[in-house]
């Protein structure tokens, strides 16, 4: 049985490193999916398939000519704080980034190195860090490993064929606008969320009832506890404004079937109890035109998922903004907006108007041009997409 | 735009930084041996450090790096090689710990560099053993513990996280990439 050939393995001779270094190096070589780099272990006598020398340390000098003269041929790549340093080897200017690093590895892997005896002018090429490696993969020269190039050009015959057949784009999205006469609003002072509202400012346990004898929540602000026997399909029905609902300081005789009784906390209740109060409606606090911004971004993993809810916080948390403006700029569904923001401000996380803080950096018109320029980003939007539909779907 | 990028997490030992990167990573991470307790000479006669490796693979090509620095304070200097370009960085506070505030000063200010080019999330864990500070603590320390700081993202998210839970990686990734651009993704 032939064991299949594994990735090759690369021995790098360290030069002039402390224990530290090595150990960057070596971490930063197993980060290194491309190709296996392997740093050799102080007085290790295999043979190494390049070097890297710190020609910052003293013993620096010394040790890279005594290895030049043992290993003639082996490429070496430097690294210092002055990449001008009369060197016949590439340098690599100091601190040393992943994103460097390989690059100049693979480059130095690519090019035929010999060393010169007299030192040499210092070449463009020492006062920057080496380029990237190029796109195609690095490969040995042998003969043996390489392919013909295949035919990427495709024939004039075929090219036409090609154009014609071009598929047709896919529609863009409806544009979403905010007409103001069509925004209904609420007030959050009334109904569930009002009480709860008045219980989070009170800061005293309180109890809320259903009438006037059945109790539905046992509150302790303080502890940032609810317990309830309701649902929530309950707790929605009782979020439509016209029921009886009744706030009473909490008396020791109050208790909740223990069979049935669960616990959340308060901070989740009102973001949720005000997102079902909403229902799509603009809260009366909060003016269509008005600029409103997050001081803190709401503990999204700790609270019910609301659409677009992790958006909406980037967004108001960067800069203040109008509802109007966010509709505009984000295309979020107004629902979900005026949703999230009754949420956000049931928890007292919104900033009205041009409150200053050290954090309010940014004006409302910044929303508009930083928004600007992130659409014409596209590539890099393109690329985040991406990102975004990868961990979206694990 | 190049299509390979990392993010980089960060935070002390035992915070769950391993658990993160393995509920995203497309491949198996990649860790030194945990020996969590110093940078010892072991008997190969090199040092070892925990830090972790993963991957992303994104449909139609392209990647990204997933690195766990090394959390012991001391191990900072291998910090810088990871710390530029990239997406941003995740920190990871564990609430147990004497001092979280003072955890959040350290890395912070560690990265200091870093987080003026990219956004930095902040996930806290164990507040289910150590409910204090809370999210909202944390966000009201956060004014004076970056005083001298620039910051990308001066309202960074703050979320309670459990390294172990996928969707509470999730979000914190998602937090990240929409406060790099709140429009990704708009108008689906």
């Amino acid at each position: 049985m032939n064991p299949q050939t594994p990735k090759q393995c690369l021995k790098v001779q360290a030069i002039g490193m402390d224990g530290r270094k090595s150990a960057v190096f070596r971490m930063a070589f197993k980060m290194y999916s491309k190709r296996q780099f392997l740093l050799l272990e102080a007085g290790e006598t295999e043979p190494a398939d390049l070097a890297v020398a710190d020609l910052d340390s003293p013993e620096a000098a010394a040790q890279l000519e005594d290895f030049v003269r043992e290993h003639p041929g082996v490429p070496v790549l430097c690294t210092s704080v002055d990449p001008t340093t009369a060197q016949p080897w590439p340098v690599l200017r100091k601190p040393i980034r992943m994103e460097t690093l390989f690059p100049a590895l693979e480059a130095l892997l690519t090019q035929t190195q010999a060393p010169k005896a007299p030192p040499q002018t210092p070449s463009a090429a020492t006062h920057e860090p080496l380029v990237a490696a190029p796109a195609q993969p690095v490969a040995p020269a042998d003969p043996a490993h390489q392919r013909p190039t295949p035919q990427t050009v495709p024939s004039p015959a075929r090219q036409d064929i090609a154009a014609n057949e071009v598929p047709p784009r896919p529609a863009p999205p409806p544009v979403v606008t905010l007409l103001p006469e069509s925004v209904r609003t609420f007030d959050p002072e009334v109904g569930l969320l009002g009480l709860l509202l008045r219980v989070r400012r009170d800061k005293i346990p309180a109890a809320i009832t259903r009438g006037r004898d059945d109790l539905v929540f046992i509150l302790d602000p303080e502890a940032d506890r609810v317990r309830t026997t309701l649902g929530d399909a309950d707790i929605q029905t009782l979020c439509s404004e016209g029921e009886a609902l009744h706030l009473r300081a909490l008396k020791t005789s109050d208790g909740l079937d223990p069979r049935e009784e669960r616990e959340l906390t308060l901070q989740a209740l009102l973001w949720q109890v005000a997102a079902w109060s909403a229902r799509g409606r603009l809260s009366q606090r909060i003016p269509l035109n008005g600029v409103v911004q997050l001081r803190q971004w709401p503990n999204l993993t700790r609270l019910p998922v609301l659409p677009e809810s992790l958006r909406l916080s980037a967004f108001f948390a960067r800069s203040p903004a109008s509802p109007i403006l966010t509709v505009k700029i984000l295309q979020v569904q107004p629902s979900d907006l005026f949703n999230f923001l009754a949420a956000a401000d049931s928890l007292e996380l919104l900033r009205y108007g041009k409150e200053s803080s050290a954090s309010a950096s940014k004006k409302p018109e910044d929303a508009g041009a930083s928004a600007e320029e992130s659409a014409k980003a596209t590539p890099r939007r393109g690329f985040l997409g991406r990102i975004l539909a990868k961990i979206a779907g694990l | 735009m190049k299509e390979d990028n990392k993010i980089v997490f960060t935070g002390p030992v035992g915070v769950g930084k391993t658990s993160a990167i393995a509920a995203l990573s497309d491949v198996p991470i990649i860790s030194t041996d945990a020996r969590a307790s110093d940078m010892t000479i072991n008997r190969k006669g090199h040092t070892t450090v925990a830090m972790d490796y993963g991957i992303l693979n994104l449909e139609g090509g392209g990647k990204v790096h997933l690195y766990g620095t090394p959390g012991q304070e001391r191990f900072d200097f291998m910090w810088e090689i990871l710390t530029t370009g990239g997406l941003g960085l995740i920190l990871m506070l564990d609430n147990t710990r004497p001092n979280p505030k003072k955890d959040m000063q350290f890395f912070l200010h560690a990265f200091r560099d870093y987080i003026v080019d990219v956004p930095v999330v902040i996930g806290i864990s164990k507040t289910d053993l150590q409910a204090r500070p809370s999210p909202r603590d944390y966000a009201d320390m956060l004014p004076e513990v970056t005083a001298d700081l620039r910051m990308l993202n001066p309202v960074p998210p703050i979320f309670e996280v459990d390294g172990r839970n996928k969707e509470d990686v999730k979000n914190l990734v998602l937090a990240l990439l929409y406060s790099i651009d709140p429009g990704i993704g708009a108008g689906r």
